[in-house]
């Protein structure tokens, strides 16, 4: 389903990805994961469209989307979440949702139609307690379901979720997996996982990537990466491996 | 500095051979395009200095100052009246410094820290209230008489029957040399080092030890400090009324989206360029169009290359 | 909204609009006249900018720009011999045209396009003097017509209405919560599909074209045009004023901001003469920094922080 071949991008004189290519087939749940700095998020704009690779591909369907804006993108079937919380601060939870709704999509929908949508949405996450509070107040956990509904809302193929159970305590992190794993199966849609809290990807996902520096250091199933020597190395360094 | 030594290059070039082409072109007329584009480089100094206080207040404290203009202006004021009272000595010239740097610290701690801190919309808003209220204070103290020293002095004489005046050249020669002790001043004094640290990144200077408020005001007395230096030049070379803001700030900015934010001799380049150009633009169309020319430039750079000739860091 | 609700609130505003239409020829007043005239041109002024500005959250500083071109090409047009709405519209048309030059600016972030605005009326107004044979250049231009001060009152009335039902409706459809939602964040909003650059271009096309029709209200009222004037300053720091003071981003909040800045205008030179800008400005100074909600927000924060904490009271009752 999204195929990147090859993606290059440095910042000035920092190279953040180097040569990253990969697969996610549709169905899965594949995880990135990478020590601090490994370019995990740059490769997450990068497919999104916020920034364009100096080098290399990006297909999603069969379709080069390499370079197209946000927007473009999320019409296409890409939704998103991001690292640090980015809700409607002066809109409430449901309106969130709702302009999700209303502009993530390729298709009209009336204003009625998205607020029943909405409230359906809210309650997949578990969320309809907070319908009517702005999203400015809300706490981090109902933050983060809150990006996982606006992202949801706007249909998409392909969910890319971005560190989303950083700041979570134990019992969110296993109800936001929870989440995760209806997400593929109910809904069906195929999942990209950047994330650093370990047990959670290692429980859920199929595949895992490896990034370190900008490159692709590893690749299999949670099991096999685990134990793989570049990756102990990456994050703890020789004498460890 | 390494990168922009060859575009400095290629820029003096560039002047240099259309000066030539216009010599084997115009034969009977070389002497007075060349005589404007002289004088466009004197006046571009200028502006380069009008331009350096904005420049640094933008640079610094990301505001964009849009009542530096009035500042220039009343800095000229004060030069103006003490100048018929006294005379023109230095001291004249040089008194309106501490009080528009006082003033400058003044309306920085209070107005403009609280302002910066509500967002990024407040501070111009701010400025630009403030850019009325001065117009209306400096029209009411003063009246909107067109005011103006006039000291006869001498100039060199040109090919082509123009001369270039003396005046311009001390008030070029007065901006440069006010530019290069900017420049060192930031570059070597503590203070110096502490605003440019505030300037690249707030936060981390804040981890330093450094009073960020502080130097923030600071840095925004400075910026007035180098409008009343301009503005003392301006008594002296141009007329001026409480309404001639605008056009002091429209070459400012100009000066400094051709230049790049920040950057010293970015100012002085882009005044100069956006001298030349306004010379001669004025000789071709007519000196009505003066004004149009300069904010055209402004919003045609805006438009197509916001980053400037010589950006050492995208503020945009 | 019901059907129902939509009906009686309309019938609701249609009665204020109605007695304001007919009041001049019941009363025979020009002063009521004079001063309501000013109002809705005002009103007009400050709703269209707080589409852009407070809504679309883009700063304009030069509303005088497209006022200004909107008045001289209503005159211009009339003396090429159009009939009158044509070139009341064409006032309309041309601000719109000017305003696509300036669309490449919202690359820029937005204080950039509020400098690039700065100078647009300045820009202008040397382009109105330099072609001084077709617009009359510093002597300023006549109406061709006898000037009507009742048609031009009904005229920006209609203008002022227009322009709050164009706000009323796009804040709440669709592209009220787009424009929210790219106000509070921009890449977010861009991420679950919108299209910044083409909301905030519509929300700059439609405040362009209201300030051309305010401009096309003000020389039929005037009958008389003169670029000074036109392109001052005033024009440009009247609807930040009004809407800053009003409450931005609020329907109410321009109407509250033209009253009080009509009223105080007329007030003031009363009170302090030569200063009043001076008192505009620091008030206005004295706003952004110490509510920066203006009048009409902050009674809204008040109200929806009185309602919260009387529903916590009740339900701390039960």
């Amino acid at each position: 389903m999204l195929v990147c071949k090859d993606i290059t991008k440095s910042f000035g004189g920092l190279v953040a990805l180097r040569g990253v290519s990969l697969e996610v087939k549709k169905g899965e749940i594949v995880g990135l994961i990478g020590p601090n700095g490994s370019g995990k998020t740059t490769l997450f704009n990068v497919i999104c469209g916020i920034y364009r690779p100096d080098k290399g591909v990006v297909y999603f369907k069969g379709e080069d989307i390499t370079g197209r804006k946000p927007y473009e993108i999320c019409k296409l079937g890409i939704g998103r979440t991001f690292q640090l919380v980015k809700p409607f601060k002066t809109m409430t939870v449901l309106e969130n949702v709702m302009t999700a709704i209303l502009f993530g999509r390729s298709k009209f929908i009336t204003m009625t139609e998205a607020r029943k949508q909405a409230l359906k949405w809210l309650d997949f996450v578990g969320l309809s307690g907070m319908k009517d509070k702005v999203a400015g107040e809300l706490g981090i956990a109902s933050l983060r379901l809150l990006e996982i509904a606006r992202a949801l809302a706007t249909e998409p193929e392909l969910l890319l979720l971005d560190e989303v159970m950083a700041g979570l305590n134990p019992v969110e992190v296993s109800r936001v997996g929870d989440l995760i794993e209806r997400v593929r199966s109910d809904l069906g849609i195929t999942i990209f996982w950047v994330e650093h809290v370990m047990r959670a990807i290692m429980k859920h996902a199929d595949r895992v990537i490896v990034l370190d520096r900008g490159e692709k250091i590893a690749e299999g199933t949670p099991k096999e990466i685990a134990y793989d020597e570049k990756v102990i190395k990456a994050y703890l360094g020789e004498p460890y491996a | 500095m390494k990168k922009t030594l060859p575009l400095i290059f290629l820029f003096a070039l560039l002047v240099i051979l259309s000066c030539v082409l216009a010599y084997t072109v115009l034969k009977e007329r070389a002497g007075i395009l060349l005589a404007t584009i002289v004088n466009g480089v004197l006046l571009g100094g200028f502006y380069g200095l009008t331009a350096m206080g904005l420049s640094l207040v933008l640079g610094i404290t990301r505001i964009i100052n849009v009542c530096h203009g009035e500042f220039v202006v009343l800095g000229a004021y004060i030069g103006y009246w003490l100048a018929i009272s006294y005379g023109v000595n230095p001291m004249t010239l040089i008194a309106s410094l501490p009080i528009l740097f006082i003033v400058g610290l003044v309306i920085g701690k209070t107005m403009m820290n609280r302002a910066v801190s509500m967002g990024v919309d407040q501070p111009l808003l701010v400025a630009f209230g403030l850019s009325l209220c001065l117009r209306n204070l400096m029209r009411y103290l003063w009246t909107a008489t067109p005011r103006g020293i006039n000291i006869p002095m001498g100039g060199i004489p040109f090919p082509g029957g123009t001369y270039i005046s003396h005046l311009s050249l001390i008030i070029f020669c007065t901006s440069v040399v006010g530019l290069l002790s900017l420049h060192l001043f930031l570059k070597n004094t503590f203070i110096g080092k502490a605003i440019r640290a505030t300037g690249q990144h707030q936060e981390s200077a804040r981890l330093m030890g450094i009073d960020v408020n502080n130097i923030n005001a600071l840095a925004y007395a400075l910026g007035l400090l180098l409008a009343a230096v301009a503005g003392s030049l301006v008594s002296l070379r141009f007329s001026f009324d409480p309404e001639s803001g605008p056009m002091f700030l429209g070459r400012a900015l100009c000066a400094i989206v051709l230049g790049g934010v920040g950057h010293v001799l970015g100012a002085l380049a882009g005044g100069i360029i956006l001298g030349v150009v306004e010379s001669i633009g004025a000789s071709l169309l007519g000196d009505v169009m003066r004004d149009a020319i300069v904010f055209l430039i402004f919003l045609a750079i805006l438009l197509v290359k916001p980053t400037g000739l010589f950006a050492r860091y995208r503020a945009f | 909204m019901l059907r129902a609700e939509v009906y009686w609130k309309s019938l609701l505003l249609a009665i204020p609009i109605a007695s304001l239409a007919s009041a001049p020829f019941l009363l025979k007043s020009a002063y009521f006249v004079h001063f309501f005239s000013l109002l809705f041109l005002f009103l007009a002024l400050a709703s269209a900018w707080n589409i852009l500005g407070g809504y679309a959250g883009q700063v304009c500083l030069g509303t005088g720009a497209f006022f200004g071109i909107g008045a001289y090409s209503m005159m211009l047009s009339l003396k090429a011999n159009l009939p009158l709405y044509a070139s009341i519209i064409a006032g309309g048309i041309a601000a719109s045209c000017l305003a696509l030059l300036i669309i490449p600016l919202f690359r820029l972030r937005g204080i950039y396009f509020a400098i690039g605005t700065l100078f647009l009326p300045d820009i202008i107004r040397t382009f109105v003097l330099y072609f001084s044979d077709v617009t009359g250049g510093a002597m300023g231009i006549y109406l061709p017509l006898i000037r009507d001060p009742l048609f031009a009152y009904t005229f920006l009335l209609a203008v002022s209405v227009c322009t709050i039902l164009v706000t009323h409706f796009l804040v709440n459809s669709r592209y009220g919560l787009a424009m929210r939602a790219i106000r509070d964040d921009q890449d977010a909003g861009e991420m679950y599909g919108i299209n910044a650059t083409k909301l905030k271009t519509v929300c700059l096309l439609t405040y362009a074209f209201l300030c051309g029709l305010a401009g096309s209200g003000y020389a039929l009222y005037m009958g008389f045009l003169d670029p000074y004037t036109v392109f001052h300053l005033t024009w440009s720091i009247a609807p930040v004023f009004m809407c800053i003071i009003g409450g931005q981003g609020t329907i109410w909040g321009p109407i509250v901001g033209s009253i009080i800045y009509v009223v105080l205008s007329e007030q003031l030179t009363f009170i302090v003469g030569e200063l009043h800008l001076l008192v505009f400005g620091g008030i206005l100074i004295a706003v952004i920094l110490l509510a920066p909600y203006g009048i009409v927000g902050a009674l809204k924060r008040l109200s929806s922080n009185f309602v919260r904490e009387w529903k916590a009271c009740s339900y701390a009752k039960t």
